[in-house]
């Protein structure tokens, strides 16, 4: 395998993909880091914008505090993961940061870069806060065109059933 | 021990679970290839019965010919993934047969055998063949608690997704 494209952020979710080499996943000759930028709010908020409206946004933010703070936010997040893989032997790592949708600039950067496995990590956003929220594991693992691998957390607790209905109760 | 679980569907989507276990997945200790049976319909149906149901809807086609044709197909198909594993050196391979919802059954046999990898093939529904016929990708993606490889075949994801933000925006 050549390419992975590794989408990380600041969430306890994402934390997970830092496991995903130590077993069973064969390592890659370059890892792409990627950090996507969220403008504003929640992902299922910036979902409503259109694509002119983001742009007028990113334009209105250009050079504004609040951008010098994402932009910062962004290299910190990414230098904690490129440590954290180069630690674990890897050392070709190139890193990336995107503005915009989270799932989409993800897959775009897929495409663009053609790589040949994507690699997110899931907050186990449940029920109604995945609703209101957006699941960006989900918008990507629905719309990749590459394999995709969703890293979850060591241990949660288990729920069977379709509406997390215990087989005793059903 | 490295245990890597195989959800083995149908003959179709084998291709891309096979290169992806060759390219992906470094060769694991042992490989569980399970493959559930449908007992009706689709796993839309299955998700909206109780378990009372499913085991009384297991017990009333015992025996008859419709079972049989599933037990045939099941055969044939851990049969195909069989051969091909073997023919890429695996050796410990243990296949299952299990009845019910698919996305339950994988992620039950998931924890009865401890397995650290669950390889599952995308099926390519758009939007609205998903929200009608179910899919056991996106169940498993936002139920499991160990890590999911989605594997995509050509044609995945490109269905749907622009229109769908389009949508949002107007």
């Amino acid at each position: 395998m050549n390419k992975i494209l590794i989408a990380v952020d600041d969430t306890k979710g994402s934390k997970n993909v830092l496991g995903v080499f130590q077993n069973l996943v064969r390592p890659p000759q370059e890892v792409l880091l990627l950090h996507v930028q969220r403008l504003e709010g929640r992902s299922l908020m910036i979902d409503m914008l259109s694509d002119s409206e983001l742009s007028t946004l990113k334009e209105s933010l250009q050079g504004t505090d609040h951008k010098e703070k994402l932009d910062r936010h962004s290299e910190k997040v990414l230098n904690y993961y490129r440590k954290e893989f180069e630690n674990s032997g890897l050392f070709n790592i190139r890193t990336i940061i995107r503005e915009g949708i989270p799932a989409d600039e993800i897959l775009k950067v897929a495409d663009e870069e053609k790589v040949d496995l994507i690699v997110v990590g899931s907050n186990g956003k449940r029920g109604l806060n995945r609703l209101i929220t957006g699941c960006v594991s989900y918008e990507v693992e629905r719309n990749a065109s590459v394999p995709v691998i969703v890293e979850k957390p060591e241990t949660r607790e288990v729920v069977h059933g379709i509406k997390g209905v215990s087989p005793q109760l059903a | 021990m490295n245990k890597v679980l195989i959800s083995a569907g149908n003959v179709r989507g084998s291709e891309e679970i096979l290169s992806s276990m060759d390219n992906v997945v470094t060769s694991p200790e042992a490989v569980i290839l399970l493959h559930v049976q449908q007992l009706v319909g689709n796993s839309t149906m299955t998700a909206m019965m109780s378990y009372s149901e499913i085991e009384t809807l297991k017990e009333s086609i015992e025996g008859t010919e419709h079972k049989e044709a599933l037990d045939r197909r099941a055969e044939e198909v851990l049969t195909h993934y069989k051969k091909a594993l073997e023919n890429r050196g695996m050796t410990n391979i243990k296949c299952v047969i299990r009845a019910g919802h698919p996305a339950d059954e994988i992620l039950k046999v998931a924890e009865e055998e401890k397995v650290d990898l669950i390889v599952v093939g995308c099926s390519g529904k758009s939007r609205f063949r998903k929200f009608a016929t179910g899919c056991a990708s996106s169940d498993l993606e936002k139920k499991s608690t160990i890590r999911v490889l989605i594997t995509k075949s050509n044609g995945c994801g490109k269905h749907s997704h622009l229109w769908g933000r389009s949508a949002y925006a107007l």
